[in-house]
């Protein structure tokens, strides 16, 4: 995996983002933290869980947390349909999927493109997302913060 | 002045060191830039070229090149194990050192003369900062370390002989004769440093030549010794042959002592004295972690690995032989195995294939029991070193004791052991500190001076209990409780229903143990908590069993291995999950018809009654709060079951009677129906877990399989109802239940362990048993009146406050499950005191010809088994049988049934003129509701009679016949219904049956047959004597409904 | 045995063989003597010696701890190439004192 080449002293660089929806908002992430995605949705939900924890899933054999992106955000939860799938991203030595309502491409954006999110994403909090991005087809594109969005709260604990 | 002759081995080390140095700088600008996630290898080859310039400066006596390295290799270190991360200022401070050790390097033989004190600083500041506060002084404390039969003696600081330790290395003195090497040809010592180097670390290098001797000497030793001061992974059998030494020229420096007294060593552990100069801060400070010897008391925030100071934590393992022939063999017959298989599968004959994949089947779990058992290490390599800090911890206290070691061969898998030591080292400890008592106080007691503390390990059922005796001051639980409830944790209420070993137990909750003062009691639960976390991560469980003054035992349960566990599977709401098998106690299913009997309400909560034993009673699906599911046998699928307690099995109210009617729907079951199929049944895992006992009712259980357990991930392994996760057979996802942490959430209380719970089941175990003994519940009405019913009559208790009692037409009544209840204070009838006025109520809930009804009481209530002498005549009353004296005190016996017909006559009545009887007869036969039995068999007899005394009916019993002719002559008064067994001796039911309808004055008896026939011929005979009804004889359920319905129908 | 001219405090030693075993012995007792005798320095010829083996290391080695405690350091000249790259390779070169010729 490369690392992630954002040194201010290095110049511009490029990066590769993994761009999806949620809900009408347009997102991408980091494509150097994304395992996979997967399609297969056969999810077992763990009751008493966060509301914004679907269930978990079997990834090869490991335990795979599957978390509501859309929810944990501050949009509505995800309604599951045939373009749901879901993106498996490391964080923390941990894999961890991310559903999502439908994938799309993977864009190369520079890094000096990135503006500072608005503290307010269509209802999302801004703290969820490193900055926005206008792609060249005059969408934006709202980076999401994987570490911000998979901070866990137990506020169900028993 | 050597200018002309070449000096070659200085040159090729120069050569050599600056080859290590080319690299060096693209290197550590890419280890900069990876920051956190420093790649392995990149920074080991880093490391490696200040290592090895290092080395053979100190050969080559070029000491600022060998000192600049060292500094370099510190840092390097650090940042290999994750205490610092190279951020722009330490990598530029070790570039710019690295730079500086090529000039050097480059005119080597007038390196020493050269000033190297800036960079030196600059490192060695670098180093102190990244250390936490109490290790910085290591950096530059000294410490001798020498050993008796070497004659020279190497310094270091702390720091570097810490190092030398970290990850279990050992540290050793190797003596190593120039001139026997120079004898080998080709063998210079450079390329032994080289050696060396590969193997390990040299932490220092002396050439001994006064070891020789000088001319005056006798006999001058032909051996020019280099000792090499090493540390290394290598373990002393092996470290001979690795290097080329005999083992009399090895010397193991062991833990703790940094310098050797005693006379044994060659290779071997010693544990002598110790002796460490040049340390000044030593008794305040924690000495280096040694590889088996005590670790930090207190737990040390570690940026990123913890360096594991009991078992040493390395990535490699131990294996016997024989476990490794094992696992050959095992793969040799998976091979086989797996061979069949093809050849089977390309024959397309399924028994074959059947076979074969059973094959592979037994053969791979062998091969996965036979792999785990290569991580199982015996328990002694934790338990060895405790000895020791009991010894030390005497001393240290003034206090006079032993440790005793048992079962140090017991197996644990490696994980669980190099877990263990932690939470081990603090409960030994405990014992020590706050277990054991001084000697005075010990000889006060009449106890022997020493105290003895026994660690024990051994094999029961599966698991592997470790056990920490202690013949001290024992746990008072009292003053447990008391702490507890002072801090808030538990209620005075919770307290209260509390065993004294329940009492002694809770010095596990967190925060029972806040170090304002060390008092006895926080002493001992300091940091318990945690060692009940950590035991809880491994799945282990902790039980503490305590006498005062006797002692302590505290009781570690554990897994044998860590990763696979057999479990049986259950599902509820559609959903299977997993309950490991060591928890799962028995399994029982209660047939629909029993459930009222076993399962009864004590308070808010169900419970079991499994011989004698209350065991309270959880329903999976509401503590995960699923929407409960049951069989519904005409659509084959399982629906939404609204019902929400089991004992809401019960009889029909008359409301509920006729909605059902409306509701009887194709698709919707009748009640009736519902009870009856198969699946209604109550399926209940009895399950334990510490003390945790109860009863985890399921909708279906399935297999015990054996499954491979994964941890969840971060956001979900913090819930306590969860142990983990697997994968099925079929890939799908299980949840695995953490017994404990379910009872936990669930707010369950060990019922089983109070004593009034414990009488109520002795009492129903009696009344089953049918002995003379009455058991009967005691309440109160006014203060001084105390009042009995026999406790089998009762349905129900309920707490309740009397702002509750509400007013609906007149009548009290409280809200009670989605409905009114009626309730009734007995002044209502009976010429007593008024009920006293009081906030806390209880309501005693019969049912009554059908009906629910309350009566208030006021508590408390007791339970009481009496051979009753009831007088029959002095207090009677309407609503009230007689009295008894129980425990001194005049009791009155409450008759509900009679109370009820007071109240409520109408209920009782059931003449109509729809029928067409006489005024006469449908008034005689409005005051009748008695009924007759005709059972010949006692047991039957005795059962049914239960039956029908519950729903509050008086029973005549007649055996045959002709006796029931007889109590019908004399009763018909009172009797309004015959229930009859059909096969009897001298005259059967159809011959009974038939002379009843012949009787005018009997004739109108609705009669029911009791039967455990059903063939055809029976029915048409039995209608043509004149049955109205066939019941099954044990049908509980439908027997009463029967007989609800012919009372009250006519 | 060995020539030995001697100059004051000085004497120079001459093996006429290579410092070998038996000889060694018999060549430390020769040297113990001359220090006993009042020599402070010595200075070994190695014209002739061609081998030297650990015994003969061993006596020069405690030549020199002798000499150390007599604040002088053993001197050796006309050193063989192989016996010098023998002392450089156990770093006795810096501890003799060896000279070209």
């Amino acid at each position: 995996m490369e690392t992630d080449k954002q040194h201010p002293d290095r110049g511009s660089d490029f990066i590769q983002l993994s761009c999806f929806y949620l809900q009408d908002t347009f997102c991408g992430l980091d494509i150097n933290i994304v395992q996979e995605i997967n399609e297969d949705l056969q999810i077992t939900k763990v009751p008493l869980s966060q509301d914004y924890v679907i269930g978990i899933m079997n990834l090869r054999g490991q335990i795979v947390t599957v978390v509501d992106q859309s929810r944990k955000i501050g949009f509505e939860p995800s309604v599951i349909s045939e373009d749901s799938r879901v993106i498996i991203v490391n964080s923390q030595n941990e894999h961890i999927g991310l559903l999502v309502d439908r994938v799309t491409e993977v864009l190369t954006i520079s890094t000096k493109d990135i503006a500072d999110a608005p503290s307010n994403i269509e209802g999302a909090q801004g703290k969820f997302f490193k900055g926005v991005v206008h792609t060249a087809k005059n969408e934006i594109l709202a980076l999401l913060d994987v570490e911000a969005v998979l901070t866990e709260d137990h506020g169900n604990d028993k | 002045m050597s200018g002309v002759i070449e000096d070659e081995i200085l040159q090729m080390y120069i050569q050599e060191s600056k080859e290590h140095l080319e690299d060096i700088e693209t290197d550590l600008l890419e280890i900069e830039q990876q920051g956190e996630n420093v790649d392995e290898d990149l920074i080991n080859k880093v490391f490696r070229a200040a290592h090895s310039i290092k080395g053979g400066a100190g050969f080559l006596d070029l000491t600022n090149i060998k000192e600049l390295a060292h500094k370099i290799e510190n840092i390097l270190d650090l940042v290999r194990n994750g205490q610092m991360i190279p951020n722009q200022d330490i990598v530029n401070t070790v570039l710019e050192a690295f730079d500086y050790l090529g000039e050097l390097l480059n005119n080597a033989v007038d390196s020493n003369a050269k000033d190297i004190s800036e960079h030196i600083e600059k490192l060695t500041g670098l180093t102190v900062s990244s250390l936490p506060e109490a290790e910085k002084e290591s950096v530059s404390n000294l410490v001798d370390v020498s050993h008796k039969k070497v004659p020279v003696s190497f310094s270091l600081t702390e720091f570097d002989l810490k190092n030398g330790r970290q990850g279990g290395k050992l540290i050793y003195i190797f003596e190593f004769d120039l001139i026997k090497d120079m004898e080998r040809q080709g063998k210079t010592p450079f390329d032994l440093l080289k050696l060396l180097e590969d193997g390990g670390n040299i932490l220092d290098l002396i050439v001994s030549m006064e070891a020789v001797g000088d001319l005056d000497d006798e006999e001058i030793s032909p051996r020019l010794p280099m000792y090499v001061l090493y540390s290394t992974i290598i373990e002393p059998d092996l470290v001979g042959s690795v290097f080329g030494l005999s083992d009399t020229c090895i010397y193991l420096i062991p833990a703790d002592h940094e310098s050797m007294e005693s006379s044994e060593d060659h290779a071997e552990e010693e544990t002598s004295e110790v002796i460490e100069e040049a340390s000044p801060s030593l008794p305040a400070k924690m000495p280096p972690p040694p590889e088996k010897a005590a670790p930090k008391p207190s737990p040390r925030p570690d940026k990123k690995k913890t360096i594991k100071s009991v078992v040493s934590q390395t990535d490699t393992l131990r294996v016997s032989v024989g476990v490794l022939d094992q696992l050959m063999n095992r793969a040799g017959e998976l091979v086989l195995a797996r061979n069949q298989l093809i050849q089977s599968i390309s024959t397309g004959d399924k028994q074959i294939i059947a076979a074969a994949g059973q094959r592979i089947d037994l053969v791979t779990s062998e091969l996965q029991e036979t792999i785990m058992q290569t991580r199982m290490q015996p328990v002694g390599n934790i338990f060895n070193k405790f000895p020791r800090i009991v010894r030390d911890m005497a001393k240290n206290l003034g206090k006079d004791m032993e440790l005793e070691l048992e079962g140090q061969g017991v197996e644990l898998d490696k994980t669980i052991i190099e877990s263990l030591g932690d939470p081990l080292t603090h409960l030994v400890r405990n014992s020590a500190d706050h277990g054991i008592e001084s000697p005075a106080a010990r000889k006060e007691k009449g106890k022997n001076q020493t105290g003895r503390i026994l660690l024990r390990a051994l094999h029961e059922s599966g698991q592997v209990i470790i056990e920490i005796h202690d013949d001290g001051k024992g746990l008072d639980p009292e003053k447990i409780a008391e702490k507890a409830v002072s801090k808030g944790l538990i209620s005075e209420d919770e307290v209260k229903t509390m065993s004294a070993k329940e009492k002694v137990n809770l010095i596990m909750l967190p925060g029972l143990s806040t170090a304002e003062q060390v008092t006895d009691v926080s002493g001992r639960g300091v940091g318990m908590d945690v060692v009940k976390t950590n035991l809880d991560k491994l799945g282990g469980q902790v039980e503490i069993i305590s006498q005062l003054d006797k002692g302590t035992v505290i009781r570690i349960k554990l897994p044998l291995t860590l990763a696979i566990i057999a479990c049986l599977l259950v599902s509820s709401a559609n959903e299977r999950y997993a309950i490991p098998q060591v928890n799962v106690g028995e399994l029982i299913q209660v047939p629909a018809a029993e459930v009222r009997e076993k399962i009864e309400k004590v308070g808010d909560a169900e419970v079991l009654i499994l011989r004698g034993e209350l065991i309270p009673l959880m329903q999976l699906g509401n503590v995960l709060q699923l929407q409960n599911t049951f069989y519904n046998p005409r659509t084959g699928t399982y629906e939404v079951d609204r019902r929400h307690q089991l004992v809401d099995e019960r009889i029909l109210t008359d409301t509920e009677k006729t909605s059902d009617k409306r509701e009887n729907t194709d698709e919707e079951l009748t009640t009736a129906e519902r009870r009856e199929s198969y699946a209604s049944d109550v399926k209940i895992v009895v399950v334990q877990a510490g003390i945790h006992k109860y009863g985890l009712v399921v909708d279906k259980l399935h297999d015990t399989v054996e499954i491979v357990v994964k941890p969840l991930g971060r956001h979900l392994n913090k819930f306590e109802i969860y142990a983990g996760a697997t994968i099925m057979g079929d890939g799908h996802v299980a949840l695995i239940l953490d017994i404990s942490g379910l009872a936990r959430a669930a707010n369950l209380r060990t019922m089983a362990e109070t004593d009034r719970a414990k009488q109520i089941a002795a009492a129903e175990t009696q009344a089953k048993e049918g002995t003379s003994r009455q058991t009967l519940l005691m309440f109160h009405n006014g203060p001084d009146e105390y009042c009995a019913v026999p406790l089998h009559m009762v349905l129900r208790v309920e707490q309740i406050k009397s702002s509750d009692i509400e007013f609906k037409g007149g009548k009290k009544v409280i809200q009670y499950r989605g409905g009114s209840l009626p309730i009734y204070a007995l002044e209502e009838v009976a010429n007593v005191e008024a009920l006293e006025d009081r906030e806390d109520l209880i309501v005693i809930v019969f049912i009554v010809a059908g009906h629910e009804v309350g009566l208030l009481a006021v508590p408390p209530l007791d339970v009481v088994e009496a051979d009753l002498k009831i007088d029959e005549e002095t207090l009677r009353q309407p609503g009230i049988s007689g009295s008894t004296i129980i425990r001194d005190e005049t009791t009155l016996m409450i008759d509900v049934f009679d109370f009820m017909k007071e109240l409520n006559p109408q209920w009782f009545e059931s003449g109509t003129e729809e029928n067409g009887l006489s005024a006469e007869t449908s008034k005689t036969a409005g005051n009748c509701s008695d009924v007759l039995l005709v059972e010949d068999s006692q047991f039957f007899r005795d059962q049914v009679r239960n039956f029908i005394e519950t729903e509050g009916y008086a029973v005549f019993e007649a055996e045959d016949g002709i006796e029931a002719l007889q109590v019908l002559d004399e009763h018909i008064a009172r009797i309004g219904l015959v229930v009859t067994d059909l096969e009897m001796p001298n005259m059967d039911g159809f011959e009974l049956t038939s002379r009843i309808r012949k009787n005018e004055r009997f004739t109108h008896l609705p009669v029911l047959a009791l039967t455990s026939l059903a063939g055809e011929e029976d029915v048409t005979r039995g209608r043509e004597a004149g049955i109205d009804d066939y019941q099954i004889k044990l049908d509980k359920e439908n027997l009463i409904k029967g007989i609800h319905k012919m009372l009250h129908q006519g | 045995m060995s020539e030995v001219s001697r100059e004051g405090e000085k004497a120079i030693v001459k093996p006429d063989q290579n410092i070998v075993v038996p000889l060694a012995k018999d060549f430390k007792g020769e040297l113990k003597e001359l220090l006993h005798d009042g020599i402070t320095h010595l200075i070994i010829n190695m014209e002739d010696v061609n081998m030297i083996d650990s015994e003969g290391l061993s006596v020069l080695i405690a030549a020199q701890n002798s000499l150390q405690k007599l604040g002088t350091s053993l001197e050796l000249f006309n050193v063989s190439e192989n016996i010098r790259k023998l002392l450089q390779n156990m770093r006795l070169d810096k501890r003799f004192i060896i000279q070209d010729s």
